[in-house]
């Protein structure tokens, strides 16, 4: 499948803080049609500055990505599904108004391949 | 009561303010930063709020808190025992594992031998072996903390010697933890129900070992099934009030016993890191905890409490040392490591804490109020010490390679 700028495909990007909050939106996602998105574990600006000190976790101290638990969801969707998939996403972590609740952006698509079609 | 839930508040409060802003210090000199960076300042908290001063927790009501420490003494076995898995611990040379075993053995001689003589020169009772043997676990323990703060702040040169100390810093509570289980096992005379009437202590230590596996597999059970957060928290809160309260009723150590529950469940298949990652965002809190509660129990005016934690500095110094020298000298390590990696493993903090707590509890020793008292005097001159002779082996690490 390809696709360019012309076909209003947008990337989601979804930051949230617990594996819990992606499994909910991936559900959320798949209610809506939405069956391809991209999980990583990923570590903020805060997490790599702030003190993390081990305490009792020496030993897990020493692998790297050790006590981050932040997730990136990224997702192509259709500009119909966006605002659906937008909402899935406050569903689950508030309206990202408050400091560490989530980050939510799109970002427009100019050129992709590669992407599974929608469900139903 | 209204005492009881006045000092249940006021822990919760310290322990939530303390997590937010005690762990930040980064204008002060090095050496109060680090005693800051490690919260030991909150054993001074808990002083002031004990029976010795404001009173708001005074003994009774710090035994009416026998949950909170069951709980507490609990959650640090688990989550120290989490993080064990065998496939990650082999990950590096097996003469990491030999250099950890040998400086914190030397090091459990060292003291073992010391107190064991000189409570038998006080007593005379053979009984004395346990509260020694105890001591000398205690002192076998490292902290990774201060390790972990000035490769941070530092930057060393990456070489094998800083891995290999905080390898060393991150399991040698291993052999503390099960040292001090056998120090609670032996206080038992009689055997378990339906044991024989042989080496009961053995008996105990075999049940704990085997309470904390079943523990541990039931953890890993639960925690198969697709669960909520909320839900997980239960699962987890459930195991280690369980484990911990049953391990301090029979006098076992609530330690070793979620230690071993935790490598239990680390080593089976399933969510064991979410479960890791849900129990690791409260460790501060419940370290703080732990720190004030020591706090409030101790009697900073026994004076032989204070005669017994010199000589508790003197011998661990001095075994830390001797047993990073021989694992630095002896062991055919691939790269070339400072002789004086002992001093690198001179800090305590909350691993001894929690220790001297369970001390406290289990009534592994004759006097736990004196072993506390010595054991938190030396903590906190340890912890002002600590940083600069870890400092000083980094600063003689700087040459050497992997």
């Amino acid at each position: 499948m390809s696709n360019d700028s012309a076909t209003g495909m947008e990337l989601l990007v979804i930051v949230v803080k617990t594996h819990h909050q992606v499994e909910e939106i991936l559900t959320g996602f798949l209610e809506l049609g939405i069956r391809g998105a991209t999980v990583a574990d990923v570590r903020g600006m805060g997490q790599i500055i702030s003190m993390e000190i081990p305490i009792f976790t020496g030993f897990k101290s020493l692998f790297p990505g050790w006590g981050t638990d932040t997730h990136m969801i990224l997702s192509v969707v259709d500009a119909a599904s966006r605002q659906k998939a937008v909402e899935v996403g406050r569903e689950v972590c508030g309206d990202f108004s408050s400091p560490g609740s989530g980050i939510l952006f799109t970002l427009p698509i100019n050129h992709a391949e590669g992407l599974s079609e929608e469900i139903g | 009561m209204f005492q009881t839930v006045t000092g249940a508040l006021v822990l919760l409060i310290a322990a939530l303010a303390g997590y937010r802003r005690s762990f930040a210090r980064p204008g002060w000199p090095q050496g109060i930063r680090f005693f800051f960076l490690t919260g030991t300042q909150f054993l001074l908290i808990g002083l002031a709020l004990g029976e010795h001063f404001l009173g708001l927790l005074d003994r009774p009501t710090i035994e009416r808190l026998g949950p909170v420490f069951s709980l507490g003494l609990g959650y640090f076995g688990l989550i120290f025992g989490l993080q064990l898995e065998f496939e990650k611990v082999l990950r590096f040379p097996l003469q990491f594992l030999s250099s950890m075993f040998i400086q914190a053995g030397i090091t459990f001689l060292f003291v073992f031998t010391l107190f064991f003589w000189l409570f038998h020169q006080l007593d005379g009772s053979p009984a004395v072996f346990i509260p020694a043997l105890a001591i000398g676990a205690v002192a076998c323990c490292s902290s990774p903390t201060i390790v972990a703060l000035l490769v941070r702040e530092t930057k060393p040169v990456k070489c094998a010697g800083i891995d290999l100390i905080r390898y060393i810093a991150g399991l040698d509570t291993i052999l503390g933890f099960t040292l001090f289980a056998a120090a609670a096992c032996l206080v038992h005379t009689s055997p378990p129900p339906l044991g024989p009437a042989c080496l009961p202590g053995l008996q105990w230590m075999v049940l704990s070992i085997a309470f904390g596996m079943g523990m541990g597999y039931l953890l890993h059970l639960l925690t198969q099934t697709h669960c909520g957060e909320n839900e997980l928290w239960v699962f987890i809160i459930g195991i280690i009030i369980f484990s911990g309260g049953v391990s301090l009723f029979f006098d076992l150590s609530p330690l070793f016993v979620t230690m071993v529950a935790g490598i239990t469940a680390a080593n089976l298949p399933g969510s064991k890191d979410r479960v890791f990652m849900a129990i690791f965002r409260q460790e501060k809190p419940f370290h703080i905890v732990f720190l004030i509660l020591a706090g409030a129990v101790w009697q900073p005016g026994l004076v032989s409490g204070l005669v017994l934690a010199g000589f508790y500095l003197f011998s661990r110094t001095a075994g830390k040392i001797c047993g990073g020298l021989v694992a630095a000298s002896w062991l055919p390590l691939r790269f070339q490591v400072s002789p004086l990696i002992g001093l690198g493993l001179l800090s305590q903090s909350g691993v001894a804490i929690a220790m001297a707590m369970d001390l406290y509890l289990s009534g592994s020793g004759s006097n736990p109020d004196l072993l506390v008292a010595m054991l938190i005097s030396a903590v906190l001159v340890n912890e002002l010490f600590s940083p600069a002779m870890a400092r000083r082996f980094l600063a003689g690490s700087r040459g050497e390679t992997a």
